[in-house]
Parts: C-alpha cells; structure tokens; sequence
C-alpha cells in the first residue's frame, strides 16, 4: 500500500487529470437518468402467478384495473348530466392510447348490453340506447339494471350513487406517468363542479409513485447539506467540509455513469442509490480524514518536518495505515450489495449491482485521487488544528463507552442490557407482516387514498384478481360441467371478505336463460346443455355485436376469465382469497382444464413470495459474506465473527421496530438489511483493524481499547451521524412512506450499528483476547492480495447469481435463418426518406441513395449510403461491409474533410447516422450470435405471425448491440419480422420496429419491407423509413464497395 | 522536361497498362446527363481573424457552393467554391476562391480526373505527416479546417490492381500553404509564392478485413514554406518566404480492434538541408502520429494520439550572431516545428453527440512539448432545422512566440455562425 501511494504521489497531476476526465464521461453518461417504474422489472419473471398474469394480458389485455368513480354531488348517477359525462368519458377512452378498449365497463360501453326478454326469444339492447330524458326513462334503466346485476358493483354502485368506469391498461414499460397521462388529461377535460370525480386502482398508486419517487431531486441536494454540515462539524475545517463532499460527489457520479452506461434507469428503489453512496463514500473519506489529521497533529508535534513536508508525510501515512481497511471495509459493503444480485426481481439486483459499484468507485477514488489532492492542498493551519482540541460530543461518547466496557463488572452489565434489548427486537420481528401493495406507500390524508377508499366502498373494488380457465380444444367451454364449476367459484368467492364482485361469461348465460323464461327467477341458472348454450350465444349474437363477450372469453370458447373485484390489494387478504379459491378450483374443475390466477393482486403476492425467499437469501448470504471477508482479512474466524455481531443488532433492530411500528416488509423495505449491513459493517472493521495497530505497539489491552474507542470509534460516531443526517431529510417527504421508512430505518440502523459496534466489539475483544488483536506481530499482507480476495468473492457471487442459459430452440433457429435470408437480396438499388419525428413531433427529414450487394460466394452484405438530403449533410457517405465471424468493417466519407475514415463497427449499438435506428438494426443480426426460443403463435394485422423470443448468446453480442433481447413477429408466409420489439442490455423496453408495405422484389423470391418504422420506447423519438425505386437484382458491382467509391 | 514531368508519365503508363486489360469488363454506366448542386449561406461573426492582428470583431457572410454535373458516359464534373464580403480587418471587402474544378471519369479499370483537386492524405486524426499535395490558408476565417483547403492543378489516376489501389498524380506546379505572418515594424516579407516545379506522388492502399493503410511518396515541393533572412540593413530585415523540395516517404494504418479505432501515420521527410548550420531550411525529419478513437453507444468519440517527431542534424538557432538572424530562424523553426532535435505531443478529441445528432459539441486539441505549446479548440453545432444550423466555437492557443502553436496565441478567437443550406 505503501509504494502505491508514494506512485500516487509521484504522480499526482496525472492522477487527478485522468479522474476528472473519467469522471466527466461518466458525468455526460449519467446525466438524462429518469425515474420510471417498469412494471416488468419489479415481478419476479419465473413466479406462477406472473407467468399467469401475462398469459391473461396476452389472451384479454386485462392487467391494470383503474377504476373512474362519476359521482354527483345531489342526486344519484342516473340523472343525464351524469350519464352524459360518464358517456362522453367512455367514448374518449375507447380511443385513448394504452386502453383495451373490448373490457372497458361502464354504462355507456359498448359491450354493455342489457339482455331482456321477447315474446319468444331475448335480445340484447345497449344499455344507454338513449340517454333518459324523463323520471320514467331514468326508472326504466334502472330497472335495467336491477335485472342485469352483472353492472351492479362495476358499471354503478348498488346504491345508483356512482357510476364507475373500470378501464383496464396495457402494460407498458416507460412508467405510470406515461400511462396515466392521458387518463389525466380526459378527466381533467371533463371536471364539472356538479360532479365529482374520482381514480382508484394501482395504475394511480403507481403513477403517485413515480412522482413522489422525484422528490429525490430536491432531497439529495439537501442531503449533501446536511452531511457537509455535520463533517464541518466534526472536523472544523474546509477541508473537512470539501473532500469528503468531493469524493462522495465523484462516487454519485461514477455509480449513476454506470447506469447510465448499462442504459439502467432510475426507479422508486434505486432513485435513493445516490444518497446511498453519498454517504457511504462520505464515510471512508472521514475515516482516511480523521487519521490524517490524527498523523498530521503527531508530526506537527514532533517538529521534525516542514508543514509542507509533514502533510506529504501525514497523506502518506493515513493511506498506508487506512487503506488496507478502507479496501476491506468497502469490499464488504460492495459484496453487501452486490448479494441483491441473487434477487429474482430485477429492479433488485440492479439496486445492488450499482451501490455496489458506487461504494468501489468511492473507495477507487479515496486511494487515488483525494491522496493527489490534499497532498497538494495547504496543510491544516494552526487555527483550525485548535478548532477541534478539547473535549466535544465525539470524544464523549467513546469515552463514556470506554467506562461501560472496561471494568469487567460493567461490562458484565452492559452485555446483559444488550441481550435483552436483543430479546426486544427479536420479539418484534416476529410481528413482521409482509406486503407490496403499493397504496400502503402512501399516507392515509393523501387525497389518492381517500378517492380509493371511497370508490372501494362505492363499487365492488379497485383490486383485480382474475382467474383464467382454459380448455384443449375450441368449444371446450361450452361445457355446462366447467361453466357450473365457474360459478361455484363465483359464488365462493363472493362469500370470502374482501371480494367486492365477481364477473363472468356465467353472468351473462344466465341472465339469458332467465330472460328466456320470461324474468322467471327459477331459470336464473346455466342453461343445462352444450346445445343449449350455443343457441343462447346464437341468439345473442342476432342482436348483441361480435365484441361483446371479449373481456370475458376468448372467441374460440377456450379460455375464459372470471373477474374479482378485491377491496384491498394487501397480501395478507389477498392470501387467503388465493388460496381458498386455488383448493376449490382444484376439486371443481376437471382434468381437462387448467385454472391459473393472475392480475395485480396475485402478483403482489408472487413479489410477496420472492421478498421471503430472497429476504432469508440475502440474510444468510450478506452474514456469510461480512464473516468469510473479516476472517480472511484478519487470518481469524474470531475477528468474522466479531464483526457480525453488531450488525445482527442492527439487523435486529431494523425489523424489530418494523414489526412494532406495523410497518409492512415490502420491496423498499427489503433493502434495507443490505443497506445496514452495506454501511454499518465498516465501523466495527475500522475497530478491530485500529486496535490490532495499536496492540502491536505494545499498549496494554484496556489502553488499546480506550484509544481505538477514541480515534476509529469517534470516526465511526462521525460516520454514523452523516449518514443518519443524510437519510434524516428523507423524512421531509411529506406523505411519501418509501421515503420515512428508509429515513427512519436507516437513522435506527446507524445509531445501533454505531453504539453496538462501541460496546460489543471492544466488550468481545476483551472478552476472547483473540490473536489477531494481541498476538504480535505478524506478516503484513499486501493489498494486492486483499484486492483479489474481494474480486473472487465477488465474481462468485456474480457466477451464482447469473440467470441460467437458456436453450437453443432450433425451429426457432431456422425460423431466424429464413427471415433473414428473405430479405436478403443478390443486390439492390434504392432511393430511402428517413423521416425522424420527436417526441414533440417535430420532424427532420433525410434522403439518400443507396446500393447494397451479397459479398461472392457468402451471405455477408455490403451496403452503401450516400446522403442526398438535406444540404448540411449531402455527399455524406457510409459503406458497411459485413464480416461474419468478425467486426463489421465501416467507412465514413465527409465532404468537409475530404477523406475516407475507418470508423469503428464493433458499437453496433450506435445510431445509424443520428436515426432510431442501430448499425446492428440497418445490418440485420446474424441469427447464429442469438439464442432463439418459438414462444408462441399470434397474428398481426390479419399476419399469421411466428413470435420468436431471440437473446444474445454471450456478452459480445449484448455489449456491442446493446440489446438484452429481441421478440420477432416474423410472418408465416414471407418470413418478413413484421414487428419487433427490442430490449437494452439492462432488459429495459428499448425500442420497437414495425415493417409494412411487405413487397416481392427480384427475381429469387425475395420480399422486403418499404416502410419501417423504429420507435425509441425510451425517449418517444421516431424514424420512419420508406424506400422508393428499390430495384432487386440490378447486378451491381462488388467495386462499388470499396473506400475509394465513397470519394466519388 | 523535367525528370519529375518524366517520372509522372512513365506512371501514368504503368497505370494504363494495368488498366486496359480490364477495360472490357466494364458495367453499364449511366448516360443521361444531370445537374447536382447543393448551396450552403452563411454569416458569420469572429471576434478577430487569423492575420496574427488586432482586427476585430469581424463579419462575414459567404456562399458557399459545391456541384457535380453528370456527363453520362463521358464521367462528370465537380466544382467547389466560395465567394464572401467581409466587413472589418484588414482583409475587408469581397473575395473569392474556386476551391476545386476538375473532371472525373473511368477509362476502363482507371479512375482519372484532371483539373484542380484537392487531394488529401494521411489516416491520423489532425495531424497527418503525409499530408503534402493540397494546400491550405491558414488565414480563412471558416470554422471547419478542411474548408481552408483548395485544390491544385493536377492528373490523378487511380486503379484497382488486384492486390491494392494504385493511385498517382502528377502536378504541374507545386502549391504553397497561405499563413499568417507577424507584421512587424521594419520587417519586410517577400513572398515568392509556390514553385512554378511540377510534382508528382504515388500511393498504393491496401483494404482487409479491419484494418487497411498505404504506403506513399512525394516528390516536390513543401507546401509549408521556409523562412530565411534575405537582406538586412539599419531600417529592418527582409525576409524571404520560400517553398522548398521535400520529399516524403511516408506510410499510414487504420485498424478497428473491439470498439477502438487505432490510426497511425509516419513519414520520412527529406528535405535540402545542408547540415546543422543551415537554419533557412527545414531540416529532414521522421514524424510519426499514433493514437486511438473509442465510441461509445452513447454518442461520444473519445480520441487520443501520441505524436513524435525526430528532427536530424538539430541545432538550436541560440548561437547564431546576430540578433535578426538568430530571430528569424527561431521564428522558421517554430514554424517548421523543429524547436528540438526530439519533440514529443498529444492530441484529443472529445465529441459528443445529442438529439438525434442535431446537436454535437467538440473539444479538441493538440499539445506539443519543447517548448511547451498547444491550441485548443471548442466547437458546439445546433442544426434548427433541416435547412438552418448554428455553430460557434473558440480557438485558443497558447505557448511561448517561438513555438509552434504559441506563435498564433494571437489569433485566439471566438465566433458564431449561421448556416442556411439548400
């Protein structure tokens, strides 16, 4: 450690330059992070429940209830101007962007069909055919109602007080904001005094979410504030204010560069990551800062040197005596968070893997750069060294900490007061209820809380929780035996607390057969046979329209859905719905269907599940990592288990009062064990390391103690009062509970990992006298070694945590190789118009011509682009050559230049000349470099189409792509991928290609597409491309491609 | 006839005869003729100019234009010019320049053209050792340094011949750089203008699969004159501003490893020095330029080159005895470059690019030691619309006068621009 600090020194301009600019590409790639919540990275992906939910969503759309309360201030919810909202809302949603429009409910809907009685049949009469004019209209729908009570508790409230209308919304990956804000704007368009108007369902909780979550923009500067406070605090100088600040800064920016880079955006549970870090970087840098000081006062005192002179020496020394510690103390952390990785929920393991890097970075930085620094700042002058001399609230605590462990009969006392406080906490823990709904983020006063309420009270529930039903074959659900089993389900379920309603296609059978016998009430059951069921759905369809059953089952009567309508989406009453229905399902449906569950409250449920699992996980995992690095560390199991111990206090202490105070354990709960463990681990290493240093020199055990108590110990206070200051002002988020329970575990944590580390590591040492502390002198151990340690453990844990390889599909696989060969023609002459549209919708328009050919004897194309349009670029040229088996070759012509350049073709991920478009996209993907699975069959636009789920066979691939993942549309009849839907290495929605216009073109059979489309789901920019005059095997020739031809 | 003149025939031979034996193989070529023009306004406004004066702020507005006229068959032909009005400095007023007229056309397997052209050479990023056959003004106030080139007068031929493209070209008279010249008190320049000397080179490149380089040679003359005291007297000096013969051998790389780009270039460079004692000639010298170019997916180019350069028979122009010579051959080994028998410097490039690249933003620049000296430059486009885009930037450099980027610390600048193109 030594040498490398005397190299850092040496060359300290170098140092400092090469981390600036680091820290400025790191910078420009951080900046533009946003704070989204994909809904896809929070499920646990392999989760029956989730895997079920998608199933559904693919089947009916159906995957976030949001419900619309209309309700009058007077009156109930018949009168017109009521009705006339609610219609006109209807109308405007059946067009709203995200909206599946076939299971929108409400009075106005489409599909809502009010089935009466005829003379010798039954028809079906949309239930508003005309908006009621007088009392007796409104009473003749009410009516209406009253005999369809399948509206009761969704269209309308069953005491007519508010109509509802229940929207169910597509899943979609740039946030809840982007979802709801269309919904937001329809119902501020249609706010009327006389009405009011109310949202509910987790699509608003999420929504809330997403916004609140951006109050860290405000909180992290504020944050930054009150750290720097309390170290000037502490250190009384600018210096003591400035670098730890620095360092922390400088952290931030490399761990969010690193999302950056990997394309991670910001979520509710990595928003915090940067005051995360801030304040763990900030505690190295006050631990190096203090035994600076500590050796700087010391030299000072010896005159032996120069000011100048001792502060190099003071810089040297800190480092060399600190450093060792600080890289084990970071390890741990890092590893700390790095153990998130086994999480199955994404959003998780990127939390971990990038705290993970910003404590490295912060480390990385404190031998480095702040050492290059202050080696060439001014010493700390005479009047700041005497800012900090007498006796202040640091130097008390240790003190008085020193007093309870010392005498062996106090100690004997402090350690029982330990152990039941231990109890304490043990015993709350066992009250620890877990729960992800989402409303219980939010405080009780929140206008969003008491609309829910509200509209769950009125109506049959926010929550939904749906059951699918599906059968082998087409017609299979005609069966009167599945369809009685569905309503024996119905039934159950309305007996269990919280089902407010529940709907199915028996509803509407029913109310036909009754309507049959003319409104008898004995008849309002399912009709008795297949053949009856279908003359039902016969006559249904002469007066009802084709869609009308969408939302309740698919048209080949194979899988149908029941919908319940919950009041609460908490696990605990989610629970035992899910698992009463599950044992019923299981006797009353035969073998030859099977019954999945899914929607939002069954996937709180599956992120419930997988919080357990992976809370147990990650526990074991973290305690197993702190001991194996200390004991190695160390050469002693002792010093493992030393350190462990008060971080099982704060462990303790953490889900202790979270059990006491009712808090629930959720996905932002969860991390705060990581979080505890992450930055609390590193005071009771500072301890033991200090009171090794101090053993060897000979000090006897209750001196070594004292003054370990007094330097690492009143750094760590320094440590912990930071960090607890910084999480304080989460408490300053007003409503937000993400927010106060991470700012008040953490405080807690800190406090008891601090004062636990105080009075049990110094009471254990003096307890065991172990070796490592008392034993002598030993071997030191280079740092090098440490490092590699910590490199190993922590590429085991990525090793162990890394998603199995999924296996080739080889049908998939030819599927691929002919879609790519499809379009793949000899040659090929064409002019192109790349329209790019921004998300504003301004429009930039480019032109150009272009030539592309098979290279001899291979399937690897040459394509060359000349810019035509618009005038700045005109002449541009681009020649791509592909080269299978290797990087592509590129070649870049500027006419301002005047030269051909090589350009680098390996970052297929880049832009194709500032589109939506990658290289990778213009050049086609080998289909051998991908891993290929046939996921389904599906039609688009009228296309019977093969969906083929493509992923890079290793990280070459995914790094110069920049895709995670690829899902093709690829048309059964010309192979053509008619859409595709594209996803970053961090898994994260990226993009979407749509291809139309398919034309034949040449002579061999060959197809291509004249128009596609790419859409960045990220940032809403667009580019189209349409192709004019393409020509297919014009025979152009091979010497077109070369370097030179990009001159002429 | 010169033996140059001679040399350049017998290559244009060479190339004929490996030419016409593939001429049979031509593809069909396009015969209608076409018209293809492109337009570009600009006005601009400079917070000085390039004179090494104390002109400024300067206006400018231009044309710019550049046009191809397709002859079917019979190949085509490209011109490029400027005209512009100035107002302010010294260079106020109109002015005018045809940067390039030249026909193209394919005879056979070989690629002519024949006019004035710019032919640029050399694969490093800024700094190209091999770079001696199109001259530049180093006194045009435009923001991009490849619009201060113009063509010369030449016959360029270049074929494919299997293992690589041959390309060669014969000038019939050499060309000069423009720079600026400290006006001084006392000091009179006499500036002889280019060579009326023909000059020939040849290049043969070779493509593979990621990497591809050249190998080159000129014979002619420097394009970067040389300063010498022509006469002095009690009222000043004059001071003689010649081209002189170079010859250059000379070779560059481009290869792409991972995402990196390395460029590299060298050349030998002879030129008639009479050993250590002569200082009115720049003395030959071994220039090479190394470095990479990383891109990221995000948008940004990184690039970064070590250059070193070996001057032989260096002598430092302290010794000399009197003062006014001793003073114009430090200013000619400033300008030659040549401030130390070992020189070694660095140049970077960061570039970034935002909104669908209608914005990017460049800092760039180069550093030399011995002495130490370097310019920086900034430069920030924003294109509006498909039609109109806006640019500013800075140049700034720094260094003691006699070296060879500190000698033009006073054309550090500022400026704006607005571009209409069409």
């Amino acid at each position: 450690m030594t040498r490398f600090i005397e190299w850092v020194l040496q060359h300290r301009i170098a140092v400092i330059v090469s981390t600036l600019i680091v820290t400025v590409l790191l910078g420009i790639s951080a900046a533009g992070l946003k704070i989204i919540i994909d809904p896809v990275t929070m499920a646990p992906q392999a989760h029956p429940y989730v895997k079920a939910t998608q199933h559904i969503e693919r089947t009916f759309g159906s995957k976030y209830l949001l419900a619309i309360g209309v309700t009058p201030i007077k009156g109930d919810a018949l009168q017109p101007a009521v009705l006339q909202t609610v219609q006109r809302l209807t109308r405007a949603l059946e067009t709203t962007p995200g909206v599946v429009r076939s299971s929108i409910v409400s009075l106005a809907a489409r599909p809502a069909k009010a089935i009466s009685g005829t003379e010798e049949s039954f028809e079906a009469r949309p239930l508003l055919d005309k908006m009621p004019a007088h009392d007796a209209d409104v009473a003749a729908l009410k009516a209406r109602l009253e005999a369809n009570p399948v509206y009761l508790g969704t269209a309308i409230s069953p005491d007519f007080r508010t109509a509802a209308i229940l929207v169910e919304l597509k899943e979609r990956s740039d946030g809840f904001r982007t979802m709801m804000a269309p919904i937001h704007r329809l119902v501020e368009q249609h706010t009327d005094p006389a009405v009011r108007l109310s949202l509910g369902g987790s699509p608003v909780y999420m929504d809330t979410t997403e916004a609140f979550a951006e109050r860290i923009n405000w909180l992290f500067p504020l944050a930054l504030i009150v750290i720097g406070l309390l170290h000037f605090e502490a250190f009384r100088s600018v210096q003591g204010f400035v670098l730890p600040l620095v360092t922390a800064l400088m952290a931030v920016l490399w761990g969010l560069g690193a999302m950056g880079v990997l394309g991670q955006p910001l979520d509710i549970f990595n928003s915090p990551t940067p005051i995360l870090i801030l304040a763990v970087a900030a505690g190295h840098a006050v631990q190096l800062l203090k035994r600076y000081c500590d050796e700087y006062e010391a030299l000072q005192r010896s005159g032996a040197l120069t000011p100048p002179a001792a502060n190099r020496e003071a810089v040297l020394r800190s480092v060399a005596g600190v450093g060792p510690v600080m890289v084990i103390a970071g390890g741990v952390a890092a590893l700390g968070f790095f153990s998130l990785m086994v999480f199955e929920i994404e959003t998780i393991r990127s939390f971990g893997l990038f705290t993970g890097i910003g404590i490295l970075s912060a480390v990385v930085l404190e031998l480095t750069f702040i050492p290059a620094v202050r080696s060439m700042m001014k010493p700390p002058s005479p009047a700041a060294r005497g800012a900090r001399q007498g006796e202040r609230i640091w130097d008390r605590i240790p003190r008085w900490v020193a007093a309870a462990v010392l005498p062996t009969a106090r100690r004997r006392r402090t350690m029982i007061g330990v152990a039941v406080a231990a109890v304490a906490c043990a015993a709350g823990m066992t009250q620890v209820q877990i729960n992800s709904d989402s409303k219980t983020f939010f405080a009780d006063f929140l206008p969003l809380q008491q609309d829910d309420k509200f509209l769950n009270e009125a109506l049959g529930g926010t929550n939904g929780l749906y059951i699918m039903v599906q059968g082998r074959q087409a017609d299979a659900l005609k069966s009167p035996q599945i369809l009685q089993a569905v309503e024996s389900t119905q039934r159950l379920a309305e007996t269990l607390p919280g089902v407010g309603k529940t709907t199915s296609i028996v509803d509407l059978l029913k109310r036909m057969n009754r309507a049959m016998h003319a409104d008898d009430p004995a008849f309002d059951v399912l009709p008795q046979s297949r053949e009856l069921i279908s003359q039902y759905l016969l006559l249904y369809s002469m007066s009802g329209e084709p869609d009308d059953f969408d939302a309740y089952i698919d048209k080949d009567f194979r899988s149908l859905k029941i919908t319940l309508l919950l009041k609460s989406g908490g696990s605990a009453q989610v629970r035992p719905i899910l698992e009463r229905l599950q044992a019923h399902a299981a006797q009353a449906f035969g073998s030859d269907v099977t019954v999945s569950f899914g929607g939002e409250a069954a996937q709180t449920i599956a992120l419930s599940d997988t919080l357990i699992k992976g809370k147990l996980l990650n526990i074991a995992q973290i305690a197993f990592a702190v001991f194996a690095i200390s004991a190695l560390a160390f050469r002693s199991a002792t010093a493992g288990l030393i350190v462990l111990a008060p971080l099982a206090m704060a462990v303790l202490a953490v889900f202790g009062a979270m059990g006491a105070l009712r808090i629930p354990l959720n996905v932002p709960n969860s991390l705060i064990s990581a979080m505890a463990v992450g930055i609390g681990a590193d005071y009771a290493i500072y301890l033991l390391h200090r009171m090794r240093e101090l053993a060897r020199q000979g000090l006897p055990p209750d001196d070594v103690v004292a003054q370990a108590l007094a330097t690492a110990g009143k750094a760590a206070l320094f440590v912990a009062t930071a960090v607890a200051g910084g999480y304080g002002v989460l408490s300053l988020s007003i409503g937000y509970n993400v927010h106060l329970w991470l700012s008040l575990f953490i405080v807690l944590a800190m406090v008891v990992s601090v004062m636990a580390s105080l009075v049990l590591v110094p009471s254990l040492v003096l307890y065991v006298r172990p070796a490592f502390v008392f034993g002598g002198p030993v071997q030191p151990q280079p740092a090098w070694r440490t490092v590699a340690l910590l490199a190993t453990l922590g590429a085991a844990i990525v090793a162990v945590s890394a998603p199995d390889a999924r296996a080739d599909d080889s049908s998939a696989l030819a599927i691929m190789q002919r879609s790519q060969a499809a379009t793949r023609v000899n040659d090929s002459i064409t002019n192109a118009t790349f329209t790019l549209t921004s998300k504003d919708g301004a429009t930039r328009v480019r032109q150009t011509s272009g030539h592309t050919r098979l290279r001899s004897a291979s399937s690897d194309n040459m394509r060359l682009v000349r810019f035509t349009a618009p005038a700045d670029i005109k002449g541009t040229a681009i020649l791509l050559i592909e080269r299978s088996g290797a990087d592509d070759d590129m070649w870049l012509y500027l006419p301002a230049l005047g030269k051909v350049r090589r350009l680098s073709a390996a970052n297929k991920k880049d832009a194709f000349v500032g589109t939506d478009f990658s290289y990778a996209d213009v050049m086609g993907y080998p289909p051998g470099q991908w891993a290929h699975k046939l996921l389904r069959e599906d039609t688009l636009d009228g296309v019977p189409c093969h969906v083929i789920e493509s992923q890079p066979v290793d990280d070459t691939v995914r790094q110069t792509t920049g895709y995670g993942k690829r899902m093709s549309w690829v048309a059964k009849t010309h192979h053509v991928a008619l859409r595709i839907e594209i996803w970053d290495a961090a898994m994260q929605p990226l993009k979407r290609i749509t291809a139309a216009d398919v034309q034949a073109v040449g002579a061999n059979g060959k197809w291509q597409a004249m128009l596609t489309e790419a859409e960045n789901l990220q940032t809403g920019h667009r580019t189209a491309i349409r192709f004019d005059g393409f020509q297919a095997d014009r025979n152009v020739p091979e010497s077109l491609f070369t370097p030179r031809e990009l001159e002429k | 006839m010169r033996a140059s003149a001679v040399g350049a025939l017998i290559l244009g031979a060479v190339l004929t005869a490996i030419a016409l034996p593939a001429a049979a193989q031509q593809t069909a070529q396009q015969t209608a003729s076409s018209l293809d023009a492109s337009v570009s306004l600009r006005a601009d406004a400079w917070s000085g100019s390039r004179l090494l004066d104390e002109a400024g702020p300067l206006g400018r507005t231009s044309a710019w234009t550049r046009a191809k006229l397709g002859l079917g068959d019979a190949g085509s032909v490209s011109a490029d010019g400027w005209i512009a009005a100035q107002a302010g400095g010294s260079e106020a007023g109109a002015s005018a320049r045809l940067r390039e007229l030249y026909w193209r056309g394919d005879v056979g397997p070989l690629d002519l053209r024949i006019g004035r052209q710019a032919i640029v050479w050399g694969r490093a990023d800024g700094l190209n050792p091999t770079d001696n056959l199109a001259p530049r003004d180093f006194t045009l106030l435009t923001p991009e340094d490849g619009e201060q080139r113009r063509g010369n007068e030449a016959v360029a031929a270049s074929v494919d011949a299997g293992f690589g493209v041959v390309s060669a070209a014969w000038f019939p008279r050499a060309a000069s750089h423009v720079l600026p010249l400290p006006q001084q008190a006392g000091i009179v320049y006499d500036i002889a203008g280019a060579p009326r000397r023909s000059q020939w080179a040849l290049k043969l490149d070779m493509v593979g699969d990621g990497i591809d380089g050249s190998i080159s040679y000129f014979h002619g003359d420097d394009p970067l004159p040389d300063l010498n005291l022509a006469g002095a007297g009690a009222a000043g000096g004059r001071i003689a501003v010649r081209n002189n013969p170079l010859r250059v051998l000379g070779a560059d790389l481009s290869l792409t490893q991972g995402g990196i780009v390395w460029r590299a270039e060298a050349a030998w460079m002879q030129t008639a020095n009479a050993g250590s004692g002569d200082f009115e000639r720049k003395k030959p010298r071994l220039w090479a330029v190394a470095g990479p170019e990383w891109t990221s997916g995000g948008g940004t180019t990184v690039g970064l080159q070590i250059t070193a350069q070996h001057v032989r028979g260096f002598e430092s122009a302290d010794a000399l005895p009197t003062p006014l010579q001793r003073e114009v051959a430090r200013r000619q080994a400033a300008l030659a470059n040549q401030t130390a028998a070992t020189q070694l410097g660095a140049t970077w490039r960061v570039a970034h690019r935002w909104l669908n690249d209608n914005l990017r933003a460049e800092f760039s620049g180069v550093i030399a030691s011995a002495p130490r000296s370097g310019l920086w430059r900034t430069r920030v486009v924003y294109a509006v619309s498909d039609s109109v885009q806006l640019q500013a930037g800075t140049d700034q450099a720094f260094g003691p006068v006699h070296s060879v980027f500190g000698q033009f610390r006073r054309n550090r600048l500022a400026f704006v621009q607005v571009r209409y193109g069409f």
